[in-house]
C-alpha cells in the first residue's frame, strides 16, 4: 500500500516541480466583486447626505456584506494559488474561503433585494440564486476533490502523510517569514534551506521507512528553523541589526549543513538497504541452488 | 512539448464560456441590484 502510494507520490512530486516553476499570480481575479457593488456605496452616501437613515443603513449593510464576500473570495483565490505552488502534503482547511465568499455574495444580493429595494422574499431568493450561479461559473464554488498523494487506507501511510504535512507547513512558515526579511543574502539562504527541506520531505515520501531515520530533522531542526526565522523576521527592524544578523547568519549556515547531512544520510541508508536486500537475495538463490 | 498546466493535479479553472456566462450573471444580479438600490428612492 505504502509503496504504491509512494510511486504515485513520486509522479505528483515531479508534476509539482513543473507546477512550482510556472507561478502565475491571480492579480485581477475576483476584483469584479469589489467593483459591481460600488453603486451601493454611492447610494448609501447620497442617502446619508439626504438624511435618510433607513436607506443609508440598508445600502451600507448590503455594501459591507459584498465587500466581505469579495475579500474572502480574493483570499481564497490567493490561497489556492499558493497551494498549487508550494503545497504537496499540507492540507488546506476543509472550509474554503472562496465557498464562503460565494455564499456571502448570494446572501448580500438577497439582502439588498429585500431591504434596499423592498421586494418580496421570492424575488430575493431568485436574485440570490442567479448571483450564486454566476459566482460558481466565474470562480468555482464547490470544493475541489482533495488531493491525496498517499493511499490513506494504510495506518502507516496515514502517519507518514500527517508527518509530511506538518513538516511542510513549517517550511511554508519559514518561506513566509523569509519574505519579510530585507537582507537578500539571508533571504537566499532561507530559500535554499526551504528547498533542501523539501528535498528531504520528497525523499521520505518516496521511501516512507525513512520517516523514522529523519524524525530528529522533522521534530527538532524544522521547528528550530521556523522559530528562529520567525523571531528574526519580527525583530530585525528594531534591534541591533549587525550583531543579530551575524548570529542569524551563523545559525542558517549550520542549518544548511545539517539539512545537507540529513539528505546524504538518507541517501546512504537507501544504498545500505539495497546492499542488504541484494545480499539476502544472493543467499536465497545460493540456498536454492540457483547460483 | 507538454503544457505544464495539463500536469496539474488540481482541476483547471472553469472553461472560458462558462466564466463569461458567470460574469454576465453576476452583472445581471449583483450589478443590477446595486444600481437599482442607487436609483430606488
Amino acid at each position: 500500500m505504502v509503496s504504491s502510494g509512494a510511486g504515485r507520490l513520486g509522479e505528483l512530486l515531479r508534476e509539482g516541480v513543473v507546477a512550482r516553476e510556472t507561478p502565475r499570480a491571480p492579480r485581477l481575479r475576483g476584483l469584479l466583486l469589489f467593483v459591481l457593488p460600488l453603486p451601493l456605496l454611492f447610494g448609501a452616501l447620497i442617502a446619508l447626505g439626504a438624511g435618510r437613515l433607513e436607506s443609508f443603513l440598508a445600502d451600507a449593510s448590503g455594501f459591507a456584506l459584498f465587500m466581505a464576500a469579495a475579500y474572502l473570495t480574493r483570499r481564497g483565490i490567493r490561497e489556492a494559488h499558493l497551494r498549487d505552488r508550494r503545497r504537496r502534503f499540507a492540507r488546506l482547511p476543509r472550509l474554503r474561503l472562496q465557498t464562503l465568499g460565494g455564499l456571502l455574495v448570494a446572501l448580500a444580493t438577497g439582502w439588498c433585494v429585500l431591504v434596499s429595494l423592498g421586494q418580496g422574499a421570492g424575488l430575493a431568493l431568485a436574485f440570490a440564486a442567479v448571483a450564486l450561479l454566476g459566482f460558481h461559473l466565474s470562480y468555482g464554488l464547490l470544493p475541489e476533490a482533495p488531493e491525496q498523494p498517499f493511499d490513506l487506507s494504510d495506518a502507516r501511510a496515514r502517519k507518514v502523510a500527517a508527518a509530511l504535512a506538518e513538516a511542510e507547513q513549517k517550511l511554508i512558515e519559514v518561506e513566509t517569514a523569509a519574505a519579510r526579511i530585507a537582507n537578500p543574502e539571508l533571504k537566499a539562504r532561507l530559500g535554499r534551506i526551504a528547498l533542501k527541506g523539501r528535498r528531504i520531505l520528497e525523499q521520505i515520501a518516496e521511501r516512507p521507512t525513512d520517516l523514522f531515520r529523519a524524525r530528529k530533522f522533522l521534530n527538532v531542526y524544522l521547528d528550530g528553523v521556523r522559530q528562529v526565522t520567525d523571531g528574526y523576521a519580527r525583530t530585525h527592524r528594531q534591534a541591533d541589526v549587525l550583531a543579530l544578523e551575524e548570529n542569524f547568519r551563523g545559525v542558517l549556515v549550520t542549518v544548511e549543513e545539517v539539512f545537507d547531512e540529513q539528505h546524504q544520510r538518507l541517501l546512504d541508508s537507501d544504498l545500505m538497504d539495497l546492499d542488504v536486500r541484494i545480499e539476502v537475495l544472493k543467499q536465497q538463490l545460493e540456498r536454492e541452488g540457483l547460483s | 512539448m507538454n503544457d505544464p498546466d495539463s500536469n496539474r493535479s488540481t482541476p483547471a479553472r472553469p472553461a472560458l464560456g462558462a466564466r463569461v456566462l458567470g460574469v454576465v450573471l453576476l452583472f445581471f444580479s449583483v450589478g443590477l441590484v446595486s444600481c437599482q438600490a442607487l436609483f430606488s428612492w
